[in-house]
């Protein structure tokens, strides 16, 4: 869908590549292709046996958005009992649940476009660079770098529960931009210091439920440890 | 006896997953199956125990195209609950991000998803390379429209900048004036779309349902006002008393009827249910002979059409008047406590319910349009297929589709909420 937002800029990206299988957008659909744009995560015996197709047929498979690369905000339901979980349907999924995961648990994934939605910027960045054949590597830095090169006041300092110094930056800090804290969208970067981020928001105050809380908003999957051993300290 | 089944295994050009089954003995519908196989969903189960300030944060991933309605939903459900008064000012900047927001909506579902069926392509991809300029058309008034929504919200999508009880951003003059602006701008281009809607081919299958919207008997309303269907009006708070929910086995999103009759919600309902549409909007479709409210249900197309043109002036009226916002610190009177609240999505009624304790959500139940479409969609094509059994396979499929795109429907939104009493 946030692909459509792209706009203008997808008639250009026409002039380049050719779109083949599109549901969402086309009568027609085919495989294989070069690259697949995987969205969401899949939470169905049957959506997963599709991504291990899709990743048959295609060259390249990027994981577009934070469902596709932390499992994401359904991810959440992973932390609670499966039988509480399906009370929603009475007990009776229409049905067998499957935890929602990152891609790269089912599939190689070559490409991430982090983020809740996605940056469209940087998936505009992915597409040039596979077209010119361009090295493109994931941004190894927190959103705090972002902000503070804007100059916004620190959230932290107000008193905010922000986890933009353990969040990978690329959004350009849109949210603190926007006086909202982080809520940590992108996922952690891979050299992020969670503990020590985590020890900060202790000495501000916060509970430990509130830290898991906010961890596991958008990447529960990904801060499953950190969280369990939060839990135990 | 000749028997033969139609199915559709997966509908292209709407959001999310559904197929379609048809059963037909000699020239005649048996059966008639609109399915949603959506995976299972679980919102209102991870909603529990969340904090008041993130659940409009987590309502808005319910859905990728109509985020600013369900975010909007969820923080006024949310503001009702724990009695956070809202100055009208934020009501007012909210409006025009949920209308914004509409527009874009319609402009996706008009000229991307329904146009193909209308002038033989398969996609719009297809529409481009025909008429260059018709699709850029269209992306432009998205852009401009995205880019409205995004002055108010931050970001298009999933807006940032919602807060219970008003904005984390200050929203200045200059970014009103901005809006304002561009509105200007796209709306000789929302007129155009008007008439090249009203002017197309659409089937002429009419059949009497019940229609469902907001309602204050003197506006078309968005964001505040009663639900009214074509017998009844009550408070949104009383939806459960109306609206009967049950399942069927064959799809994993919930139907409803409203008082034993199933109906429609979405831009024909509103018009239907309202009949207040300005004139530069009402002139447009009578010079093609269209009026409100009519059973046509291809005519949704149409009603979104003029309701663009209705609420862009509404939008710049709206934001003549609106001042200057200064975000403050906004703390919950209560923090036990009951909210829903109703309001209208691109798609038609969307109602947000939670209940809090010691301010963390304890309930948490969320009705979309889609899934208050579902039962209404397959009796129509019932009836429709009805009219068209004798014709080939080709012309039964290419014709159910244009019905089930008319509505607009977002499977993935509808899935997450089958819950039975």
């Amino acid at each position: 869908m946030q692909f459509l937002n792209l706009e203008a800029k997808i008639l250009e990206i026409l002039k380049y590549l050719n779109i083949k299988n599109f549901r969402l957008a086309k009568e027609y659909n085919e495989m294989p292709v070069d690259i697949a744009f995987v969205e969401g995560t899949p939470t169905t015996r049957e959506e997963v046996l599709k991504l291990l197709t899709i990743r048959k047929e295609s060259k390249i498979l990027v994981a577009l958005g934070t469902c596709a690369v932390t499992g994401g905000v359904p991810g959440l339901v992973n932390m609670m009992a499966k039988k509480e979980a399906m009370e929603v349907y009475d007990g009776f999924p229409p049905d067998v649940p499957i935890d929602p995961k990152p891609l790269e648990y089912y599939v190689n994934v070559d490409y991430n476009i982090y983020g809740c939605t996605f940056s469209k910027d940087e998936l505009i960045e992915l597409i040039t660079s596979l077209i010119i054949g361009k090295e493109y590597r994931d941004k190894e830095y927190s959103v705090c770098v972002e902000c503070s090169l804007r100059e916004n006041n620190c959230l932290l300092d107000d008193g905010h529960l922000c986890l933009g110094p353990i969040t990978r930056g690329g959004c350009k800090a849109l949210c603190p931009n926007n006086g909202k804290m982080c809520l940590g969208c992108r996922g952690p970067y891979e050299d992020a210091n969670i503990k020590g981020h985590i020890k900060i928001l202790q000495d501000m105050g916060f509970t430990k439920d509130e830290i898991i809380e906010s961890l596991s908003l958008f990447s529960y999957e990904k801060f499953k440890e950190v969280i369990s051993w939060l839990k135990e300290e | 006896m000749a028997k033969r089944r139609i199915s559709i295994k997966e509908i292209t050009k709407i959001e999310g997953h559904a197929n379609l089954s048809v059963e037909l003995e000699d020239d005649k519908i048996r059966r008639v199956i609109f399915g949603v196989h959506e995976g299972s969903r679980y919102f209102e189960a991870f909603m529990k125990g969340k904090n008041y300030m993130y659940i409009h944060e987590l309502a808005g991933k319910v859905c990728g195209i109509c985020t600013v309605a369900h975010e909007l939903a969820s923080i006024k459900a949310v503001e009702n609950a724990l009695e956070i008064e809202v100055p009208e000012n934020v009501e007012r900047i909210r409006e025009m991000m949920l209308i914004s927001s509409h527009i874009q909506s319609h402009i996706l579902h008009l000229y991307f998803l329904a146009l193909p069926d209308y002038v033989n392509a398969e996609s719009a991809i297809e529409m481009a390379e025909r008429d260059y300029d018709l699709v850029k058309k269209a992306f432009r008034i998205k852009e401009a429209t995205n880019y409205m929504t995004a002055l108010l919200g931050g970001r298009e999508v999933q807006p940032c900048t919602l807060v219970p009880g008003g904005f984390s951003k200050r929203i200045t003059k200059d970014v009103i004036e901005r809006y304002i602006k561009k509105m200007k701008e796209i709306y000789p281009l929302l007129v155009e779309t008007a008439e090249l809607f009203s002017s197309l081919e659409y089937p002429h299958f009419e059949r009497k349902s019940d229609y469902v919207s907001l309602y204050d008997g003197k506006s078309i309303p968005l964001y505040n006002g009663k639900i009214k269907t074509l017998h009844m009006e009550f408070e949104g708070e009383e939806y459960e008393k109306h609206f009967e929910e049950y399942v069927v086995n064959y799809s994993s999103a919930k139907r409803s009827l409203v008082g034993g009759r199933d109906y429609m919600v979405g831009a024909l309902a509103r018009l239907n249910i309202n009949p207040y549409l300005r004139e530069e909007a009402k002139d447009i479709a009578l010079s093609y002979s269209i009026k409100f409210p009519s059973d046509r249900v291809a005519w949704i197309n149409v009603a979104q059409a003029i309701e663009n043109v209705h609420y862009a002036i509404e939008a710049m009226e709206i934001a003549d008047n609106v001042k200057e916002y200064e975000p403050m610190h906004i703390s919950p009177k209560n923090i036990d406590g009951e909210g829903i609240s109703a309001i209208e999505a691109p798609r038609g009624l969307l109602i947000h319910h939670y209940k809090f304790k010691n301010g963390k959500c304890t309930y948490a139940n969320i009705i979309t349009p889609t899934a208050m479409n579902t039962e209404n969609i397959e009796r129509n094509l019932e009836e429709y297929l009805k009219d068209i059994a004798g014709e080939s396979d080709e012309v039964i499929k290419k014709e159910a589709e244009k019905i089930i795109r008319a509505y607009d429907p977002c499977i993935s939104c509808s899935v997450h909420v089958i819950r039975t009493k």
